[in-house]
């Protein structure tokens, strides 16, 4: 008797775990652009962790400010101790949901639509997605604009010129099968 | 006797010394790691243990900070033109370093399940660990 219960058990986590399409990116990149009349600022971040579940049509992200690669250590230096501050904010999340379900297995755009944290404000937000399927997995990529302002990010007047007031966040995500152990 | 000197000769003096400096500093920048003795040297699996047991008390402990970890190989990626090793660890979770671009010819050498030390500067806890700016010491195969 109680094997069978462990048979049953066992047979309906496997199925769980078949049924449960989920897909994890552990490498994702975000870049972000700011173009200034005095300078362009370009930082990337490559280790970008996003969770993608399609029965649920739930996507998720998650990134740690300080992995944000600048050509310049100054700039580096200013996005985490002035502007972002880290040591407060270390993370910048996204939690959202695919608008459409993904029933044909060609390349798509959808929307998703969210909400973003940076710098501890939340703000809610439509994003332009396209979907590619790969081998047996997925790659999603994107762009948006985000003003610096809603963030609750002060610049010193004497930087004004140096950051834009909206800056261009782009991503690609390549994600693979995720088995949760 | 400076006085003798052109004036055009003591400004290329003062801007050669200028770009001096800077190449050197700009250089230092790649061996604040290389150079650097790590603050702490600890195993994938002891670090991702501390992290997921009190990720703020590991972050106080690691984040920014130079340190080496040691571990077996469980991937070499090179997704989005990095250099990326991905150490092992019990659990499903693992320590990502991405690799200083010097380290290309190093990486070679490297393979799957190879247990290996690198250095380089934590950043803080995802899912996994993530460390950037990393050397690998292939000198040192101990655990």
């Amino acid at each position: 008797m109680n094997k069978k219960r462990l048979l049953l058990l066992l047979l309906f986590l496997n199925l769980g775990t078949i049924l449960a399409q989920q897909f994890i990116a552990r490498q994702g990149q975000v870049t972000f652009f700011s173009y200034a009349t005095v300078e362009d600022i370009e930082a990337k971040n490559n280790q970008v962790l996003s969770i993608l579940d399609f029965d649920k049509k739930e996507i998720a992200a998650t990134m740690l400010m300080r992995a944000f690669v600048f050509k310049k250590d100054l700039m580096h230096e200013h996005f985490n101790e002035s502007y972002i501050e880290s040591d407060l904010y270390p993370k910048a999340t996204f939690e959202g949901f695919l608008l459409e379900g993904l029933e044909n297995a060609g390349p798509q755009v959808q929307l998703i639509k969210g909400k973003i944290t940076i710098h501890g404000i939340t703000k809610e937000i439509e994003i332009k997605t396209k979907i590619q399927k790969t081998d047996n997995s997925y790659n999603i990529s994107g762009e948006f604009n985000l003003t610096v302002k809603d963030f609750h990010i002060k610049i010193p007047p004497i930087l004004s010129n140096n950051i834009a007031k909206i800056v261009l966040v782009k991503f690609n995500f390549q994600y693979e099968p995720y088995e949760n152990n | 006797m400076y006085k003798n000197v052109p004036i055009f000769l003591k400004w290329m003096f003062v801007f050669s010394m200028v770009c001096m400096t800077s190449l050197i500093t700009g250089c230092s920048y790649q061996n604040k790691v290389k150079g650097v003795t790590p603050k702490f040297v600890v195993a994938s699996n002891d670090l991702i243990k501390e992290f997921s047991e009190n990720e703020q008390l590991a972050n106080t402990t690691y984040v920014n900070e130079v340190i080496e970890v040691f571990g077996k190989v469980k991937d070499i990626s090179k997704l989005n033109n990095r250099l990326t090793i991905i150490l092992e660890t019990d659990s499903d979770a693992g320590i990502i370093c991405d690799l200083n671009d010097c380290e290309q010819e190093q990486l070679k050498q490297i393979k799957k399940n190879q247990l290996i030390h690198i250095k380089g500067i934590c950043k803080g806890y995802l899912k996994d660990v993530i460390l950037l700016n990393c050397f690998i010491d292939l000198t040192n195969q101990h655990e």
